[in-house]
This record gives C-alpha cells, structure tokens and sequence, in this order.
C-alpha cells in the first residue's frame, strides 16, 4: 500500500474524524478506572437517537484534572471539559449534543483558537497557555491504538515524504530542526544520524528507549498510552535515514497496559504494510521489535540499555565504543529516547521550521515537562526551550492554589539541581548543562516545612538505593554524601564534613563511569549552595531547625 | 608489529601499538597505581585509580581505557590527579575490614599494597562493616563478601573470559556484593568452577579454600592432579586431548614422563585422584581410566615420531632390576645414547609388575608390549642373571650402575607358629603364580595384612581353587590401605573381610598350620616414628581355622653383601636423595630398594631421575624430558552448564565375579568413548587458571 492507498483505507474505516458533520466525543483518565467507565457506559446508554462517536482517548496530561471528555461538535471548537462527572452525561448530551447549550459552568476551555461565549480558550488560560504542544497534539484526541485516527491526524505523511528522498536529504533536513535527543545530555540527533549512516552494512539497529527510568517522569507513558504512531514512525524515519534495518522499541515491564497498546498498534501497521517488507511499496524493509524489561534509573543510560538488550546485567560501560559504531552484540545503533522520535515525526511531518522556529539559539521545539508534588504526577505539560522555571512555576501557583509555599524545585529528575522558585534560568540544554541536567524534565517540588538537609540526604539515599553499584565514586560516593548527611540531618555532622561533600560531590562529576553518576551531587551541591544556612544551623546547634529528627 | 612512542613522566618510551596508556606504561617499567584493570580483561574504569593527566585532554583521563597514541605525553602524578586518586582510594577501602594482619591475603593483596602506596593509613570517609555473610557453602571457593570492594575483575573473568556468567552484581539492603542469581549455590548456577573469579580477585574476597593452598607451591596447589603425580604426568592436558577425541595426543602427553602408560592405566594408584578439586563437588575424575582409555585407543602412536635417541655416546651403563624402576631408568639413558644393559634374576622382565602384579589386574600382553618398546630403543635385557658383585660390573666397563632390585622379600611377623608349614609370605606365593609354578594351597586361607598385596593374594587364592579366603588385619574397615576399588572386587569375588583383629599366634599341629588365633582391637594408633600402638579387647581370643596362612604385611629388599652398599636400619639402600648416589661412586639406586613398597608411578618416577643423574654422571645434560605431544590449544571460554556439577563419575565396569573367577583375565571392562567422553568434560581444568596473567605489585617497577 502506498500512502494514498493507507489514507484511502483510513478514511473508510474512521471517517468520522474527517467528516465536518459528525459528533466526537473523546473520553481520557490517566487512569482506567470506574467512573471513566461510567462516563463511558453512560454516554453509551444515553445515545437515544442521536448519533456520535466516543473516543477512548490517551491522556492529554492534566491528571490533576481527570477524569476529561472533549466534545468536538460541528460548528464548535473543540471543549475539554475537567474532572467530568459521570451524572452529567446525560445533561451533557441533553444540553450541548442535542441542544446548543455548551454548558460553561462544566467546562474548562476550548481548544484551538474559536471561542465560545462564557468559555475561555486555552491559550487564554494562565499555565496551560505557556504551552506549545507539538509532541502532545493527538494526546487526548485519539484513540492510541487507532491507527486511522493517526494517519487521519496527519501521521505518516512525513514517512511517505521521507521515503521519497535520498538519507543525505533526510539528514539535511533533521540537521535544519537543530533537534537535540531528549533523554537528557541533548546530543545534536542529526549527528547520531551521520555516525550510523557510514557504518558499513544494513546490520544496524534503532533503539527507543520508551520507559520512564525516572519514576516522577511521564513522559513515556503518555506517548505510549496517548501516541504511539508518532514515536513508531520516528523509529521508521530515522531506520531509512541511516540504513537500519530493525527498530528495537524497549518498554517498562510494569506497565503492561501501555505495552498492550504499542503492541496492537505494531500490529496495525503490519496490516498497512507499515513494517516489514517495503515499506510504502518503497522498497525500505524494516523490522519492529517490543522488547520488555525492568526498569531502573541506570537502566536508562544508553550503554546500560544496551547490555540489558544484550541479557547481560544492565550497567553503563565506558565509551568509546560509541554505539553508534558498535552497541548492540558489536553491531552500531542509534538510542534514543522516546520523546526524541516522537520530535523526528513532527520534523518531517510539519517540516523542520516547526522545530527550529521555536525555542533558543541552541536548543529548539519544545519539552515535556512532568511536574510532581508529593511524589506524584499533576500535570505533563509540553513548553517551548527558553521558557523559564520561574514562568513555569509562577504559572501553576496561579492554577494550583492549595499547594502549600513552594521553598525549592528539583528540575531534571532525581539527579537534577534545586532551584528557588523564582529562579530565572530558562530550560536550554547550554544553560541547564551548565549548573545541572535536563534529564527527565521533571520538575518536583518542596515545600517551605521541609529541611533542605533531609531532603537531599533522602534523595542521596535513593540514589546510593539506584546506583548499579560498578563503579567506585558512584557507589561509595553516594553512600558517603547520604551517610554525612544523615550525620548532620540528625545533629551528629562535623564542621569538615561540609568540605568531604563538596570534594567527594566535585570527584564525581567526573569519575563516575555514567551521567547518573556524574550528576548524583547535584542535589546536595544545590542545596548547599542555597541553603547553606540550614546546614549551619545543624552543624552548631546539633539538630534540626525544622524538628524533623 | 608497529610501535608507537609517546612521553610519560619525561621518559621518552617506545610500545608496541595498540596498548592502552596504563598497558604501555606498565610495559615500560613505569607504575601507574591500578585496580579494575587485568590485562586479560576489558577495561571498565570503576576504580579510577589508573587516572592520570596526558597534554591536550581535558581533565583527569583514565588510563586504562585510553589508547596510548604517537607523541603523547602522559603525567602518572600530580597534585590533582593525587586528590582524586587519594579519595578513590578512601572510597574503596570504607567497606573493607581495615586490619589486614589477620588476613590470609596479607602481604599478598593488591589492595593492601595500593592501600601503603596511594595513602597509608588515614581515611577519612565514614569506614562501615558491610556485615554480609561469608559463604563457605560452595566447594573449593571461600566467598567473603565483606574484603570486596566490586573492582569487577571476578564478574567480567567469568562472563569475558570463560563465558559461563554466574556472577553478578548483587544488592543487598544499601551494599553491593558480588553473587550468583537468587543466590543459588555456584553448583545450581552452572558454574564450571574453572577458579577464574579466585585467580583475579585482588583482594581475598574470592579465594581458595585454605586446605587446598596451604603448604603447597602455587603451581600444586591450583593443578593438584599434575602435580601431585610423581611423574608429573600433565594430566588436564590429556584430559583435554580426549575430550577433542584425540588420544594419540593424549597419549603422547603420558609418554611424555612414562614408558609403562598401559600399564599405568590399569595398576596406578592414582594419587592425581586423591586430590582431584572435582572431588571436591562430587568425585574425582577418574583419571586413571581415561589413562587406560587414551592408551588403547592410540592408534597413531604419534608419540613416537617426536621421539628421539641421542647419537651413541660410548658410555656404558648397567641396571639391576627390571622392574619399573629399572626398566624406566634404562629406557632413558638408552633414549641419551648410553649403551644400557638391564640384568634381570627372574626369567621375564617386569619385576613387580610382572611377579607381583595378578595377571587379572593387569593383562601381560599390555606389559609385554611396553618392555618390547623398550628393548627396541637398544636396552639390552638379560634374564636369568642374577648379578652377584658390582665389582664385576665395573670390571666389564660398566660405567654407572642403578641398583634397581625392588623388595622382593616378604616379612612374617614373629608370632609363635610362623614357620609352620602352610605359612606363606604373600610375594613368594604371588611370584610362584606367576612363574607358573605349581602351588600348593589349601581349601581355606587366611591372608594376613590389609593392603593390594592382601587381596592380591586373596584373590589369586581364590583363583588358585581355594574355596574359603579370609583378610585379616589390624585396621578397621574404614582405615583398610588397599585401595576401594580392590577391596569390592574382592568383596564380590567372595573373600571375606575380618578388620581389626590383631595376629596373636598361628594354631600348627605337628608344624602343619591349622588356622590364626586373633584379638579382636581395640584401638590402632600410630605413635611418631609411625609405629602401631594397638590396644586389644581382653580376653577376645579366637581362632579362625585354616590350611593356608599367608602374610602379606610388607617387604623388604634383598640388597646381597656382596653389593657393599650401606643400607638404612629398614634394610633399604642409603641414598643421597638429591644426587641419588650410594654410597659408592657410579652406583646409584632407585625404585622400592630405596623407598621401600610403593607404587608403579613412583618407581617410574624414581628411575627417571636416577636416568637424568646418571646421565650427568656419564657426561650428557640429564635432560630426558621429552615434547612429544602437539600444542593443546586451551578452550579459554566453557559456557555456562547448570548440569555439569550433577555429572557423576563414571564409575569402572567389571566383568562378573562368578565369571572372573573362573581364569585370570583381567577383571575391569572397557571403557565406552561415551563414557571417556563425559568422564572428560566432567574435568575442571584447572590448569586454565594458570594461562590467567600474572598481576605485579607495584613493589615489582
């Protein structure tokens, strides 16, 4: 089947997305639990006569929110209504299906830029509106499993267009996004690219990392359980870019529904002739392989990944060799993070100005963001590079208001850096790299109750608990930071314990084999730095200021 | 092979290319501290002590790891690289028991050394007891978890180098340790206990059991089986000769240092088993029938195209005793171009082997061939000829002379009636057997003594047409010295066992012995001159009644006067036992004259270095050590097997006792190639270890 043909197909099987006259109703929850269900049930059994469509959707991300329904009605734009209560369906489909009463009080915006009278747009809405959603555009807004809502969105057009062109114009064209890879040290993924395409051969392999080695972070799971087309057609891109053969798709052995999904989309492509032998009627032959494995924070680090493809003990080794010339059993690879080939779908779907139009000089598009409190995920939101922590946080104060004071925020997952919450550092890799890390782009936050001490000996604690244990600064060190810190945290610490966590912080940066590592001390190094004050107070007063030990 | 040269520490130094800076440092004589690193295994930079400082990179660079290249110029110290060093350092040794006194590994731990090298004593980093167990559950391995300090070198010696991969890094609660999945015993894991892991540990956290190391050279104690073997037979390289189906090879390992392998691959008696580390997880391989095997099925003989005989020297050299000792001795000094003639009293070569030795245990034509071997080479055999002066000797132009007469002279003990007739010496009546002498027994026997002579005699007995042959000895069941596979045999041929008697007179009646009256013992103990000390059960006295009463309680040479050799108060020849020399000039002696009883093996081994001395003696190089075997090219990588600690020895096949019984044909079946085969693979190899480099201490720059 050519693409014609597949968009042909498409539109005969779901052509509801397409048709201006029908009734979409799109019904999401991070969750699957009872009342989406009911929500589901309920709009189901009060169809009466009227006729629409209700859409299983992936989640958009604002679990704070769940459960959501958005209705796309002709004439309208789109309206998500928030934590959508399942008595409502009815009135729901008395009042704005039937009728043409939208029922602002139960909704939060529109989406798109029409508006409706009483209802705001979303880019009207403080927070939601600092977004630009590129990566996340069909979360929310298709069936993840539906491979005709993908192509009827507009997927799969960047690979019949890449199919046409040679891999040197394929590069070309990755190399204008300025594309960095996502899974955290923002390597120029065009250069990835042109390493693999001069390895010899068709023995080539391209690895997705698709879990979320960072336990706050979301990412993976929203595009697996929202998108999975566009990161398989990012994998398909970048094989025909650089001669490989085989896509390897590595998922989170826990979470089995996302699995389920990715594996019944792998096999909907089977059935466009999207896998497998010529591609397209191109002639482009590739494989897709899910491979499920436990995951772990180390586990993410490319090298580890690849020793766990291997079946061998998933832990980082020293590079060289790079991958790229010899990964997988000897054979070179590309590994990317998930996000990253959900990023190569939209560069040759929308072109790459719609990647390097947006951000900073060197860092361009967008990142997802998860944004933690407690431990748990509130909202993934997908902001432009260049948009400042402080804007980010200053924004969700203003949406989240029973959030207690925020003292500091942790960016870039467990390894990342604290900040104060008015910090003016925007998110660029040039930037971040400088002080921290991107990583996973969670941020998390604490709160002005909680001892600064505590938390990054906790967090020194978790990650000693993560470090796979192989090299000596890694290992030790963590245990070491964690161990002094408890140490002072209850009272016990010594003046010169301060200055043994800045050497054994500083000797980590570098000798530490992997970035997990190499990162592990930002957390007490940006602690120290800005409350220095309470570690004082530990060290003379011999205990701690906020009474937690 | 291209060379590269490069700068370290101002010294302009030239190295093969290809080598890491810290290879190509340590290859010039240059130290650079190191820990994770083993030349035989990929570099992983954990421990990162090999860092040091080279021009144009940034940072401290890993050595290890980092390709020595045309004109670097490489900096080992410096203040940087010393902090950093100091503080890995700190770092490794704050989980690790810090009183290295008390440690077997002491004065012999690559940790310990770089601990006096990188920093002395002061650390301070929080020091903690890792507090895991010690595992001393597994056979040979000590596992003490607690002395690691996870430089990997076990982790990547096992998975890189042997590709088996049982170990791993394991967590438990905050520490890492070194273990096998859900900590299965190395048996379950499919480990092929190959020592790998122990041979590169740098610190005492995987070792080998004390009992297998103490007291003993590095090389006895990793490959027990060579060398616990007098002859130094290399054993595991025979093994693996007939594990690759190839036996002419395997054989040609055994020619190497024996001249009697056939008969060696029935009659040894295998101390290479008796410390075989795969009887450690099971039982010993059994090493002997392998031997047997390799031999019978060497249908190349490519031994004998590496063979060689010196030019003919002119020297004249003669042997008393044609039994192994002297035969071996002959063979060599011949192989030297000595002129050799060996005198033999007997009518037929083989001494022990042939007037000892029941034809059953061990078939004529096997020894027949080997001594034909001999005589091939140019020995000259003379039988019937008793030699009664060395004078003579040395008056025929002989210029060296190997007294190599055995202890052919059997003991009675000094009980009230051992003179009597029907009293026997068990070697007398085993020599008339074999001479095909006609012997006289009666229906019941009494064998007195516990060891292979015993129930030699016992079972010729048997096989003579006694219809009732008892063993008697002090020992008890357990302790009896013949060894296991002689006592079943006998237990199946019908001779019945009675331990732990003492001898306390012979019953005669009219100087006709009627039976054995015994004491039943107590205890048996030897004091230090390892004399006997029995204890009785009091009033226990018996008799055991029979016609034939033979002892086979030990034996003595038979040295004649005229000889005018000094002997040992045991009737032995006194012998310089470094220059083997007697006391007199050019006489030299070997075998069980000097020793007393003991082995095939050790006899072979004795006439070899009596072969190597009188060599020297008659102006050659002594070296008689032959190559005669190809290279055995080592399969360094065994692969994972959970079933190979379950392989279970094979054990040997016998004919049936009712049908052995019948004739003196030999009594042990054939070995299968199927069983050869997985007797073979059920070796350890521990002679692989031995191809692991060799690690230098920093004291050795």
């Amino acid at each position: 089947m050519n693409f014609d043909q597949i968009h042909v197909k498409a539109e005969t099987e779901s052509g509801y997305l397409s048709d201006n006259s029908s009734i979409n109703v799109y019904i999401s929850s991070r969750a699957d639990d009872s009342t989406v269900r009911e929500i589901n049930e309920n709009f189901q059994n009060n169809k009466n006569n009227l006729n629409f469509n209700i859409i299983s959707a992936g989640s958009p991300g604002y679990f704070d929110l769940d459960p959501i329904v958005i209705i796309e009605k002709p004439g309208n734009p789109l309206i998500l209504y928030s934590k959508f209560n399942p008595n409502k369906v009815s009135e729901i489909i008395k009042d704005y299906l039937l009728e043409n009463n939208p029922r602002s009080d139960l909704a939060l915006c529109t989406l798109g830029q029409e508006k409706i009278e009483n209802i705001p747009c979303i880019d009207d809405l403080p927070f939601f509106n600092i977004q630009n959603r590129i990566i996340l555009r069909n979360c929310g807004l298709v069936a993840p499993e539906n491979i005709n809502h993908y192509i009827l969105r507009g997927g799969f057009r960047g690979l019949s267009e890449v199919l046409k062109t040679d891999q040197a114009g394929a590069v070309d064209r990755l190399e204008k996004s300025g594309l960095r890879g996502r899974g955290g040290a923002g390597y120029f993924t065009a250069d990835k690219w042109k390493s693999l395409q001069e390895q010899e051969g068709n023995e080539k392999y391209i690895i997705c990392n698709a879990s979320d080695s960072d336990p706050f972070s979301f990412t993976a799971r929203i595009l697996l359980s929202g998108d999975p087309y566009s990161v398989l057609e990012g994998m398909l891109i970048s094989a025909y870019s650089t001669g490989a053969c085989k896509c390897i798709i590595t998922v989170d052995s826990e979470f089995k529904p996302d699995t389920e999904i990715l594996a019944s989309a792998v096999d909907r492509m089977k059935e466009y002739g999207l896998f497998g032998n010529s591609i397209m009627d191109s002639g482009f032959n590739c494989e897709i392989e899910i491979i499920e494995s436990a995951v772990s924070l180390p586990s993410g680090e490319e090298t580890a990944l690849l020793r766990k493809l291997e079946n061998k003990q998933p832990m980082p080794f020293l590079r060289p060799p790079y991958p790229e010339k010899a990964g997988l059993n000897g054979k070179p690879v590309i590994v990317n993070n998930i996000e990253t080939f959900a990023n190569i779908t939209a560069v040759f779907q929308f072109g790459p100005d719609k990647i390097s139009g947006i951000g900073t000089e060197r860092s361009k598009g967008t990142k997802i963001i998860t944004l933690a409190e407690n431990g748990s995920a509130k909202y993934i939101i997908e902001i432009p590079f260049g948009t400042s922590l402080k804007t980010v946080l200053e924004n969700y104060k203003s949406i989240v208001k029973d959030s207690g004071n925020i003292k500091a925020v942790q960016f870039g997952g467990p390894t990342g850096a604290y900040f104060l919450p008015d910090a003016d550092i925007a998110v660029d890799y040039d930037e971040i790299n400088k002080i921290s890390v991107i990583g996973s782009g969670t941020l998390e936050f604490i709160f002005d109750t909680e001892c600064a001490v505590e938390t990054a000996m906790n967090k020194m604690i978790y990650l000693h608990d993560q470090s796979c244990g192989k090299c000596v600064f890694c290992r030790e060190g963590t245990f070491q930071m964690a161990a002094i810190l408890e140490d002072i945290a209850k009272g016990t610490g010594k003046p010169q314990d301060i200055d043994l966590l800045k050497e054994i912080a500083d000797q980590m940066k570098t000798g530490c084999i992997c970035q997990l590592g190499r990162t592990a001390a930002n957390p007490v190094l940006s602690t120290l730095q800005l409350f220095r004050n309470e570690y004082d107070i530990h060290l003379k007063e011999k205990k701690c200021p906020f009474n937690r030990q | 092979m291209s060379t590269i040269k490069f700068n370290i520490d101002g010294k302009d130094v030239e190295v093969r290319n290809g080598r890491s800076v810290l290879e190509a440092a340590l290859d010039s004589g240059i130290y650079i501290p190191h820990l994770c690193y083993h030349e035989d295994l990929s570099p992983i930079g954990a421990c990162r002590l090999c860092i040091v400082e080279i021009e144009g990179m940034e940072g401290l660079v890993l050595s290890c790891s980092t390709p020595a290249a045309e004109g670097m110029v490489v900096k080992t110290g410096s203040e940087s690289i010393d902090a950093s060093r100091r503080l890995a350092m700190e770092l490794l040794l704050a989980g690790h028991p810090p009183d290295c006194g008390t440690c077997v590994k002491y004065l012999n731990c690559e940790l310990q050394s770089l601990k006096q090298y990188i920093i002395g004593d002061h650390i301070r980093v929080r020091t903690r007891s890792k507090l895991i167990p010690v595992n001393a559950d597994n056979p040979i391995f000590l596992h003490e978890p607690n002395k690691c300090v996870l430089c990997g070198r076990c982790v990547r010696a096992c998975h890189e180098l042997r590709g088996v991969g049982v170990l791993f890094y394991k967590k438990q609660g905050r520490e890492t340790y070194i273990g096998t999945e859900n900590g299965l015993s190395l048996a379950e894991s499919g480990c092929r206990f190959c020592g790998a892991c122990a041979e590169v540990c740098p610190t005492g956290a995987i070792m080998d059991k004390e009992e297998f190391a103490k007291g003993k050279s590095r090389k006895a104690a990793l490959v027990p089986c060579r060398y616990a073997c007098p002859a130094e037979i290399d054993v595991p390289k025979y093994i693996r000769f007939i594990r690759e189906k190839n036996y002419s090879a395997a054989a040609a390992v055994i020619r190497e240092k024996v001249p009697f392998p056939g008969v060696l691959g029935y009659v040894c008696d295998h101390p290479c088993e008796d410390v075989c580390k795969r009887g450690e997880i099971n039982h010993p391989i059994s090493i002997r029938n392998l031997k047997r095997y390799a031999v019978e099925h060497d249908t190349e003989k490519i031994w004998k195209e590496k063979s060689r005989k010196k030019d003919a020297t002119g020297r004249k050299a003669a042997v008393i005793g044609s039994g192994p000792a002297g035969l071996t001795a002959a063979y060599y000094l011949c192989k030297q171009g000595h002129e050799v003639t060996v005198f033999e009293a007997l009518p037929q070569a083989g001494g022990m082997m042939r007037y000892g030795i029941p034809e059953y245990r061990m078939p004529r034509d096997i020894l027949d061939g080997e001594i034909k071997i001999i005589e091939d080479t140019g020995v000259e055999i003379k039988t019937d000829s008793k030699v009664e002066s060395i004078d003579n000797l040395f008056d025929d132009g002989y210029e060296a002379v190997l007294v190599a007469v055995g202890a052919h002279k059997g003991q009675k003990l000094r009980i009230p009636g051992a003179r009597s007739e029907g009293v026997l010496t068990g070697l007398d009546f085993l020599r008339d057997v074999n001479l095909g002498n006609e012997v006289n027994i009666g229906k019941r026997v009494v064998v007195l003594g516990g060891g292979n002579v015993a129930f030699d005699c016992a079972r010729v007995a048997k096989r003579a047409g006694a219809e009732e042959v008892h063993i008697a000895c002090l020992e008890c069941r357990e302790d009896m010295p013949a060894s296991c596979d002689e006592i079943d045999q006998g237990e199946q041929e019908g001779i019945c066992l009675n331990p732990s008697k003492s001898f306390k007179r012979i019953i005669n009646e009219e100087k006709i012995a009627k039976g054995v009256e015994f004491l039943d013992v107590e205890s048996l103990t030897f004091d230090e001159d390892n004399l006997p000390q029995v204890e009785v059960v009091d009033d226990s006295e018996h008799i055991l009644e029979a016609d034939t009463i033979i002892f086979a309680i030990g034996q003595q040479p038979d040295i004649p006067e005229e000889f005018d050799l000094d002997k040992t108060d045991r009737n032995l020849i006194e012998l310089d036992s470094y220059t083997f020399e007697t006391s007199r000039e050019g006489v030299y002696a070997a075998g069980d004259a000097v020793s007393g009883t003991a082995s095939v093996i050790e006899a072979i081994a004795s006439g070899r270095k009596a072969a190597s001395i009188i060599d020297k003696f008659l102006d050659g190089d002594g070296r008689i050590d032959e190559k005669l075997a190809p290279e055995a090219e080592l399969q360094k990588c065994l692969g994972p097997d959970p079933d190979f600690a379950a392989m279970d020895r094979v054990e040997e096949v016998c004919v049936l006792p009712e049908e052995r019984l019948m004739s003196f044909c030999r009594v042990v079946d054939e070995m299968d190639e199927a069983s050869a085969d997985y007797e073979s693979k059920r070796c350890l190899q521990c002679d692989l270890r031995l191809s692991i480099t060799p690690v230098k201490f920093w004291g050795n720059y």
